[in-house]
Order: C-alpha cells, then sequence, then structure tokens
C-alpha cells in the first residue's frame, strides 16, 4: 500500500530517471557455476541483449546489475559479498538456477549455501537449471519493468535489514576462516604483515 | 653597478661573523636580497653601465682587465634567476631549521657569483665567477655529507675539464684576438674565421665543450643524475634551475651570435653544419634525457634527466637561429627555471617530510600534503608544456621556428622528447602523490610556512608567465633589441611565429580553459551525489589485498612503471653506455696514477693543483 | 557573455555530436556481428543513468581530475574550426590544440591513478606508452601539411583545400592520409590499438574505479574526444567544410572508418602496439614528409 503511495509521488523527473535507468542495464556477471555459459549466447548474436542496452562491464563501480550465475560455495559468498557493496546504488541481482535458491544438487555440501537471498537481497530468481538464454532475457526483461515502476528496491532492504544479513553471513563465512593460525582476520593481517615487513 | 656585486659578498662576510644569530642573519640576509632585487630593477633599461678595472698586465698580448657590464642579456638572466634564487633560499630557511649549520652565507656566496656570472664583461671575470661558483657547489654538494662525495667528485672532475678547456679558450681567444672583453672577442672570432679557420674551430669548440659540460648536453649528460641524487634538495633545487642555465648564457651571448653571423655552406637549403652539430646534440640530449628520465626509480634522478632533456630544447631553439628560435630559447631559460625550482621544491618538501627519494616507496601522499602535491602538479603540466601554465610558450615558439626551417628531424625528435615528457612527469605524480598511503607515512604532515609560501609564489608565478608571458617575453625582446636583433617588442599576452597567421593568444587559451572546467563543473555538479570512500576500499575481484600480505607497497604499481616500453629500449641501451666509457676512462685514469686519485679524494689537492695550473698559466702570459 | 553562451552552445553540441556518434558505433559493429544492436541513441541513455547514479570517490583528486580531462577536451574543441565556423575566433594553431589536448589526457589519468587501484594506474601506464606511440607518425604526416602549406593554423590548411575533392589532401596525399588514419585508431584509442581499456586483462584500465557521474564525465570526455579528433582529420584532409552538416557527416565518415576497423581486429599488446606504429605508420609517413620536401 505504501509502495503504491509512493509510486504516486513519482515525479517526472524520477520516471524520465527510471526510463534511463531500465533501457541501460550494465551487468556484471559473476560467473561461479555452470551458468556463466548462458550468457556468451545471449549477448552474440543470436539472442543478442544488447538491444535492450544491455552490456557486460568490467567491475562492480560501474554495473548495474549482479548475475551470480550459479551455485555459490562459501569462499566465493564472501567475493560476492564484497563485490556487492561495493557496488554504487541503485544496484540488483539476479540469481540464476536452482542452485542459488535450494543448492540445486549441492544441496547438502558442507560448503555451498543454499539460499543465496540470506546474504544478500535478490531482486530475481531465474529458474531453470540450467536457465536458458530466453529465460535470462525473460529475466532482465521483467527486471526492466520492476525498474521502470520503481519496485526493484532490493538493495534498500540490505541497508534497512543489515543486522540479518550480517548475522547469515557471519555464521557461514567462519568456517572459510584458515585452520591453522588464528581465525580472525585482523590476526592474519597482522602476521602477514609482520612477515612482509622483514 | 659594482655594489650588486658587493653587497652579497660583504653579507656572506658579516653573516659569517654573526653565523650563531640565527635571526641577524636571515634578517641581514632578507634585507641585502632585497635590496639585490630593487637594484637589478632599477638596472633595467641602463644598458650602457661598465665598470672596468683595468690592470697593467697583458696575455698573449690582450690586455687583462676586470669588467662589469650591464648586458641586456645577462639582465634577464640576472634577474629572473635572483628572483628564483631568493625564494629557493626561503625555502631553504625551513628546510635547513633543523639542521645544527647555517646556510646563509653560502647563500649569500651563490648569490653573488650568480650574478658576477651574467654581469661579467670579460672573460678573465666570467672565468673567475664560474669557477667560483663550481667550488661553491662542490661544497653545498658535499655538505658534511660523506655519501654524497662519490657524485660530487665526478661533478668536480667534469666541472674541472669544463673549466680548464674553457681556459685554454680564453687564452686562445686572448691570443689571436687581442681581447678579452666578450662581445668584442666575438666580433673579432667572426672574422678570425675566414682567416684561421682551424684556430676559430678549435676555440669554438673548446667553448662550446665548457658550456656543455656546466649545461649538462649530450656527452656529459650523466653528471646531473649523479649529483642530484646525493646532494641536499633545496640546493638541488637551485642548481636544477639556475645553475644548469651557466651553459646556455655565454652559448647566447657569445656562440649562438658567431655562428649565425658565419657564412657557411648550407645543407638542404636549411641550415649549415655547426647549427647541425648543436641541434643533433639538442637533440639527442633531448631524446637520450627523456628515455633515461622515464626508466628511473629515484625522483630525483628522474627530474635531472628532465632537466638534460629541457636543456636539448634549449639548444634546438638555438639551432633553429631565427628569431623565433632564439626567443623562445631564451624564453624555455626562464620557464625553467621557474618550473624546474618548483618541482624540485615541492620533491625537497617530500624529502624533508619522509626521508625516501625513492618513487616505488612513497605514494598517497595527496591526502597528507596537498599544498605540495598541487606545486607538484602546476610543475608537471608546465614541464609537459601544456597550455594554462609556463612551458607551453617556449616550446611553441621552438617547434614552430624549427618547423619554419624544415628541420624535420630536429623537431620530430623534440616532439619525440616532449611528448615523452608527458609519461615521465606523470609517472613521478603517480608513484609520488597518488595510489595508496604506506602504512609508515600516516603521520607525514604538510611542511612549514616557511616552505609552504615559496612553493605557492612559484604556483602564482607559473600561472604569470602562463597566462601573460610578456612578462618575461617583454624584457627579453627590449633586450634582444638593444643587443641589436630584428625582434618585435612582444606584447603581454601574444606569442607570434613567422608562419602564416601563426599568433596565439594565451590569454584566450585560458580563458577557454576557465569555460571548460565551468561547462565540466556544471556537468560535475549536474550528477548525482557521489560519496568519498576509503583509499583502501578498491575493486580487487572481491578478494581483500589484506589476506593475501598485499601493503600498500605492493598494491601500488609503481616500480617498474613502463617495463613492456622499456624491453623495447634494452638492447640498445645495453650496446651503447656512454656512462660506461666515461667510468672506464675513470677506472684507467684510477689506476693510472693513484697519486692523482689521492689527491681528488681529498677536496684540498685538487683545489690546489688546480690553482697552481690556473697560476702558471697566467704568469706564464704574463712572461710572454 | 555573447562568448560564453557561444562556448556553452559549442560544447554542447559537441557532446551530443560525440554521443550520437557512439551510439551508432555501437549500432554498426552489432550489424557487422549479426546482431540488431542498441538503438542509436543508446549513448545517451548510457549518459542519462549514469548521471542519475550514486558513484563512489576517493579523494578530491579524483573529482579535479574528471573536471580537468572534460575541461581540457572542451578547451581543444573550441580551437576546431567547425566548419570555419569557432566559439571565440582565434588563431586555430595545430600545436597548441595538440598540446591542449594533452591535458585531457593528464587529467583522466590523474583521475584514474587517484582511486589507488593497480588496474587503473597499468592502464594509464599504457595508454601514455600508447601516446607516445601515435603521436610521432601523426605529427610527421602534421609536419608534412605544414611545411607544405607554409602555415601552423588549422583554418587556414583547410581552405586551402577548397575546390573539389581533388583539392583534397587526401588525395593530394594519400601515404599521409593512410599514416594518418593509422595512427588516428591509435588516438581514438580503438581497436588494434586498446590495451589500455582490455576490460578482460585490466578491468577496464583507466575506468576500474569509476562510476556513476565520474564514468558519465569519461564518457562525455570521449565523446568530445571523437568530435575534435575527427574535426582534425576532416580539417586536414577532407578540406574542412562549407556548412555545419556537411562538417559532421565527413566527420562520421572517418569515424566510420575508425569504427569498421575497430568491429573486426583484435587487440595488440602495448609493445607490439608502439613497435607497429613506429614502424608502419611511420615509415609511410616519412614516405610521404621526404615526397613534400624534395
Amino acid at each position: 500500500m505504501e509502495d503504491l503511495k509512493a509510486n504516486d509521488k513519482r515525479s517526472y523527473i524520477d520516471n524520465l530517471i527510471d526510463f534511463f535507468r531500465k533501457r541501460s542495464i550494465w551487468m556484471l556477471h559473476y560467473c561461479t557455476g555452470c551458468g556463466a555459459v548462458e550468457l556468451p549466447p545471449s549477448m552474440t548474436s543470436r539472442w543478442d541483449i544488447e538491444r535492450f542496452g544491455i552490456v557486460p562491464m568490467a567491475t562492480p563501480r560501474q554495473a548495474d546489475v549482479l548475475l551470480v550465475t550459479g551455485y555459490v560455495s562459501l569462499k566465493t559468498l564472501k567475493r560476492i559479498i564484497k563485490i556487492y557493496e561495493q557496488m554504487p546504488e541503485p544496484k540488483w541481482v539476479l540469481a540464476f538456477g536452482s542452485c542459488t535458491v535450494n543448492g540445486g544438487i549441492y544441496w547438502d555440501s558442507y560448503n555451498t549455501i543454499t539460499n543465496l537471498a540470506e546474504y544478500i537481497p535478490v531482486d530475481i530468481t531465474v529458474s531453470g537449471c540450467m536457465p536458458r538464454p530466453e529465460a535470462v532475457i525473460d529475466a532482465l526483461q521483467t527486471l526492466m519493468e520492476m525498474i521502470q515502476s520503481g519496485e526493484g528496491g532490493a538493495y534498500k532492504k540490505y541497508k534497512e535489514n543489515y543486522e540479518y544479513y550480517k548475522k547469515n553471513q557471519d555464521r557461514v563465512l567462519r568456517k572459510t576462516a584458515p585452520i591453522l593460525g588464528s581465525s580472525e582476520t585482523e590476526s592474519i593481517y597482522q602476521e602477514k604483515e609482520g612477515n612482509y615487513e622483514t | 653597478m659594482v655594489e650588486i656585486l658587493l653587497v652579497p659578498l660583504i653579507t656572506a662576510f658579516i653573516s659569517d661573523i654573526f653565523i650563531k644569530n640565527k635571526r641577524l642573519v636571515w634578517f641581514l640576509f632578507l634585507i641585502s636580497n632585497g635590496y639585490i632585487l630593487y637594484k637589478l630593477y632599477s638596472l633595467y633599461g641602463k644598458w650602457d653601465l661598465t665598470y672596468i678595472l683595468n690592470t697593467d698586465y697583458q696575455i698573449f698580448g690582450a690586455k687583462l682587465s676586470l669588467g662589469l657590464s650591464n648586458n641586456p642579456l645577462g639582465w634577464y638572466f640576472a634577474f629572473f634567476s635572483a628572483v628564483v634564487t631568493l625564494v629557493i633560499a626561503i625555502f631553504s630557511i625551513g628546510f635547513n631549521t633543523n639542521s645544527k649549520g647555517n646556510v646563509a652565507p653560502i647563500w649569500m656566496l651563490i648569490i653573488f657569483a650568480n650574478l658576477g656570472i651574467f654581469y661579467a664583461a670579460d672573460w678573465i671575470t666570467f672565468f673567475m665567477m664560474w669557477e667560483l661558483m663550481g667550488w661553491t657547489s662542490f661544497f653545498a654538494i658535499t655538505n658534511g655529507n660523506t655519501k654524497a662525495l662519490d657524485g660530487a667528485k665526478y661533478y668536480l672532475a667534469l666541472s674541472l675539464l669544463g673549466g680548464s678547456s674553457m681556459l685554454i679558450a680564453i687564452l686562445l681567444l686572448g691570443a689571436y684576438t687581442k681581447t678579452f672583453i666578450i662581445i668584442t672577442s666575438a666580433y673579432r672570432l667572426i672574422q678570425l674565421f675566414n682567416l684561421a679557420e682551424g684556430v676559430f674551430t678549435t676555440i669554438l669548440l673548446l667553448f662550446i665543450m665548457a658550456f656543455f659540460i656546466k649545461s649538462a648536453i649530450f656527452p656529459f649528460y650523466m653528471w646531473p643524475s649523479k649529483v642530484y641524487a646525493v646532494g641536499p634538495e633545496d640546493y638541488i633545487a637551485f642548481m636544477s634551475s639556475v645553475m644548469i642555465k651557466y651553459g646556455i648564457y655565454p652559448m647566447a651571448i657569445f656562440i649562438v651570435p658567431v655562428i649565425g653571423n658565419l657564412q657557411l655552406p648550407k645543407i638542404f637549403n636549411a641550415g649549415n653544419w655547426m647549427q647541425y652539430f648543436i641541434g643533433y646534440l639538442g637533440a639527442l640530449s633531448a631524446v637520450v634525457g627523456t628515455l633515461l628520465a622515464m626508466f628511473q626509480t629515484d625522483m630525483k634522478k628522474l627530474f635531472a634527466y628532465s632537466s638534460v632533456a629541457n636543456m636539448g630544447y634549449i639548444l634546438l631553439g638555438f639551432a633553429s637561429m631565427s628569431i623565433v628560435g632564439f626567443e623562445g630559447s631564451l624564453f624555455h631559460v626562464v620557464n625553467h627555471i621557474v618550473l624546474k625550482a618548483a618541482i624540485f621544491l615541492s620533491l625537497a618538501a617530500v624529502v624533508y617530510r619522509t626521508g625516501e627519494s625513492e618513487m616505488h616507496k612513497l605514494g598517497g601522499l595527496v591526502y597528507k600534503m596537498p599544498i605540495t602535491f598541487l606545486t607538484f602538479l602546476f610543475g608537471i603540466i608546465a614541464a609537459a608544456g601544456i597550455p594554462p601554465l609556463n612551458g607551453f610558450g617556449s616550446k611553441w615558439m621552438i617547434i614552430q621556428a624549427l618547423m619554419e626551417k624544415k628541420m624535420v628531424v630536429l623537431v620530430i625528435s623534440m616532439v619525440f622528447a616532449s611528448t615523452g615528457a608527458f609519461m615521465y612527469l606523470f609517472r613521478a605524480l603517480v608513484s609520488i602523490f597518488l595510489g595508496q598511503l604506506p602504512e609508515r607515512y600516516k603521520d607525514v604532515k604538510e611542511v612549514p610556512y616557511t616552505m609552504s609560501i615559496p612553493m605557492i609564489i612559484m604556483m602564482g608565478l607559473m600561472l604569470l608567465i602562463g597566462v601573460v608571458p610578456g612578462v618575461v617575453m617583454k624584457p627579453l625582446t627590449i633586450a634582444l633589441d638593444a643587443l641589436g636583433y630584428k625582434v618585435d617588442i612582444a606584447t603581454w599576452t601574444t606569442l607570434s611565429s613567422s608562419f602564416k597567421n601563426a599568433t596565439i593568444d594565451l590569454k584566450i587559451v585560458f580563458y577557454m580553459f576557465a569555460m571548460g572546467i565551468v561547462v565540466a563543473a556544471l556537468m560535475y555538479l549536474f550528477g548525482n551525489k557521489s560519496e568519498t570512500i576509503p583509499q583502501h576500499d578498491n575493486y580487487t575481484a572481491g578478494e581483500n589485498p589484506i589476506e593475501w600480505g598485499v601493503d600498500a607497497d605492493k598494491f601500488n604499481y609503481s616500480y617498474s612503471f613502463y617495463q613492456p616500453f622499456k624491453e623495447m629500449f634494452d638492447p640498445l641501451f645495453e650496446r651503447i653506455s656512454i656512462d660506461r666509457f666515461f667510468s672506464s676512462i675513470g677506472k684507467n685514469f684510477e689506476y693510472i696514477s693513484p697519486t692523482i686519485q689521492g689527491l681528488y679524494k681529498r677536496g684540498e689537492g685538487a683545489v690546489l693543483l688546480f690553482s697552481i695550473g690556473v697560476l702558471l698559466f697566467i704568469l706564464g702570459g704574463w712572461i710572454l | 557573455m555573447i562568448a560564453a553562451i557561444r562556448v556553452f552552445g559549442y560544447s554542447l553540441f559537441a557532446i551530443f555530436i560525440g554521443l550520437l556518434f557512439m551510439g551508432i558505433g555501437r549500432k554498426i559493429i552489432a550489424r557487422i556481428q549479426l546482431r540488431l544492436g542498441p538503438p542509436f541513441y543508446q549513448a545517451f541513455l548510457d549518459v542519462g543513468k549514469l548521471f542519475a547514479r550514486k558513484s563512489i570517490t576517493h579523494n578530491f583528486v579524483m573529482d579535479l581530475g574528471m573536471i580537468m580531462s572534460l575541461a581540457g577536451l572542451l578547451s581543444t574543441m573550441l580551437f576546431v574550426p567547425v566548419a570555419g565556423h569557432m566559439a571565440i575566433k582565434t588563431s586555430s594553431n595545430l600545436i597548441l590544440i595538440i598540446y591542449l589536448m594533452a591535458i585531457g589526457h593528464l587529467g583522466m589519468a590523474m583521475a584514474a591513478a587517484a582511486s589507488g587501484n593497480p588496474n587503473a594506474t597499468i592502464g594509464v601506464s599504457r595508454a601514455l606508452t600508447m601516446m607516445l606511440g601515435y603521436e610521432i607518425p601523426f605529427f610527421t604526416v602534421m609536419l608534412g601539411l605544414i611545411i607544405f602549406n607554409g602555415t601552423s593554423s588549422l583554418e587556414l590548411i583547410a581552405q586551402s583545400q577548397a575546390g573539389g575533392i581533388l583539392n583534397w589532401n587526401m588525395v593530394k596525399f594519400p601515404l599521409g592520409f593512410l599514416a594518418a588514419e593509422i595512427a588516428l585508431q591509435a588516438i581514438m584509442g580503438e581497436k588494434p590499438f586498446d590495451a589500455m581499456v582490455a576490460p578482460a586483462e585490466i578491468a577496464s584500465g583507466p575506468m576500474v574505479e569509476l562510476g556513476g557521474k565520474y564514468l558519465g564525465l569519461a564518457f562525455l570526455t570521449h565523446a568530445v574526444s571523437i568530435f575534435v579528433e575527427t574535426g582534425i582529420m576532416v580539417n586536414l584532409f577532407m578540406g574542412g567544410a562549407s556548412n555545419v552538416f556537411t562538417f559532421v557527416l565527413k566527420q562520421f565518415e572517418i569515424y566510420l572508418i575508425t569504427i569498421l576497423i575497430e568491429a573486426v581486429f583484435p587487440r595488440f599488446r602495448i609493445e607490439q602496439a608502439v613497435k607497429f606504429l613506429w614502424t608502419v605508420p611511420m615509415s609511410i609517413a616519412v614516405v610521404q614528409l621526404a615526397i613534400i620536401l624534395l
């Protein structure tokens, strides 16, 4: 209800900006799993997502949407979180395939997360194992519609519920600390630095 | 007239007596400097002032006299170098607050010798002042620092070589032209060309060798990098900006008029072989200096080679033998004095605060030293010859003159050097001031006011000369006019060459740049707001560099900045090394004669030897 | 006041044309690769989005550098005669233009290096090396034209080619045009000579830390630089133009050649690029210069 009210107040400028955002989505594909292989066909001659103004970008600073293309291991999660936090707002996350929803075939792995949305806010999940390029394009178009209507604001959720996400992240990321030596990052830093000072 | 030299000398003695009382000494220092500047200013236009001290001596039939004269070009050099020297000296107060000794007497001596060189009317006075400057430099470089001795010895040896070749040239000149007065001897030397070409060429080459050694032109381009790397930074600022021009001044008043007035056959309708000789040496210094500067790791060495390259530009302007090129060269002298002083002052500030001159061990200092950064930025923009600041105008004039004379190889090497200049200048900016700040420099502060105010003055000077080149060009053209060159008196803001429609108005360039800034700033303000984040929050493909033991030093890309480019030149540098050639000569020399080596090791021995040599020469001349 | 309005108008015009060219260029590359491609106005959408976006900065040097780079390119643009018109009537000196253009590159490089990212610094190092590579052949070609015409004013060189296509320097000095065209590819940083950007290798080089309006300013700088560089080429080789429309059309022809080369070539390594630029276009340019001199 409140969202609708907010929509009413959207000025002409806001609509224009959202139009720009919708028509120029730059993506950062974090090629984790097998989903990455679906992106080259979507970008090249056959499906050509550039006609919607969607192009791949090299760094999170330039990108609007983060594509997590498959299962996410714990070490990968750490990097994904860092990259996500480095993206300036507004930003969106597209999660590919069942791996990012329930772990997929890695559902009982000790080293893989099962639900990406617990750790960073996901705007759209694409179904399939793996999703076909059509599904990717469909998801991107849905994202465009969401942007135009002002719905795609999951990144705001991340700010509001930071404690929740942080708690979940810390819970699993503890496991990635090196076994030898201390588990605290601070001490790793000091130890490494000590080594290089000499 | 003569008081302009007496005042600094007397001040030097007085401040030597009261050396313990720092306040009094610096008060005296400023008073006498203010007087000198005022006096220089009032001497402007009075070109016929002379002061001659006649003696009864005659050497080879030439009458020996010691004289000073207000030569227009000498005034031009003296005034601008005095201004910059004063600024550097004030900087030096702050720089040396912590040291026990007092540098004021040495600075007064330097100012004395500096003015003496530019005011000398005859070769004997000139030579005395020249040598005084050489020795003062030797002691200023080594000033209580044993590490500096090697570099200083190298400088001393080259300096002596230059000094003796000049002495021989002066005596030959005296013997053949029967005069030691600089201007008169130039006229007579031109007549000598038709009578005795061999003697003429010998004299000219001996002089040129002496001047080239002082100005670090191509075959002698190593001493700046060796000396600057070890010397005290405040003095290095003086050396690199003012002292390196001592070879240019006699070139401008003596060599260029002589060569310009010769009737030699021209090659390719462009110039005679002497022009090409000077021009190619200039081009070689410009290119070699630029290439070597790119691959240095020590910032002082980098800018030493940059000075070599800039001396090359000046020679290229001389080689064009056209009035535009000549003006451009002399304009570049002042531009280089100002911009190199600014650069070295900011480097001195960096060394003062961090004690480090290796570029890859620095980084990110912009957070801590913004004024130093701005001075350095202004300096490199000026040195790169980018319009709103100085350095552009003179390079532009030199390039125009060379293009007009169709000296294509020379102008292409000039453009090569000045484009290469972007590379090394920018590399210094990145490595010293930008990038990550190492942990050990977290407590570095901006330099105190005594040092930052001179730097701000230098920034103002660079902008002033860049936008209103008339402040330099007007005195220069009036001086050249007084010397009898056919020049148009420059206007305040325009520069012109003899091409069709080739007059540029630097004021308009500045306005356009300002408008560009306004438009760009509007665009910037039009954008959504930005947030300042810490320097270490960088895109590293999701990794945390610290976890991998990558500290700021390793994170900065600054050690071998142009590695792929350098590899292209490696075969060349391995094959050709003039440095090795000289050091092999030095080695043989040391091997053959350990006694002379012993004398050189203790500075006094060399002084003694040299003084005896000079005395013998003069006595010999008198007996003859 | 009128001068200020004219400058503002010229700036907006150059930005508009540059962005339009960028959009059309993307469309053409897409068509070559048998794709539909983005709409021709895509560059405007991108810039609009970038300016509306929040961004990050590391320190004031980054802001200063980006403003300096756009300002440098804009002031360069004001010295390039557009079909004989200039915002402020002044001598359009070629050497001045070349040096002024450097301030834009310097500003951009400063902003990139100020971010403290090694990728950016590597990109800057490559860009400056590339600059030394292309500046020499391009200047050699210009030198020939300057000596031939006896003037270093871009406007006069353009005027000297008036009267039909046979008077164009492009026809009179085909070798020079060829060398300049190869060098132009490097000046524009298009493919074989885009080692400084190289997204897959050094994460788009200088742009690695730029986002939001900083990247937007970089886009505008690129747009203006396209305008300036094609403008110089049109004035040097295609005889300027009698009206603005023809001028832009000729500019587009130059840009089209660049785009066509860009679409089909892979990338040189940086030292290969410099070696190539110092051998192939340089020797062509030297031959041209020798022909002019003798």
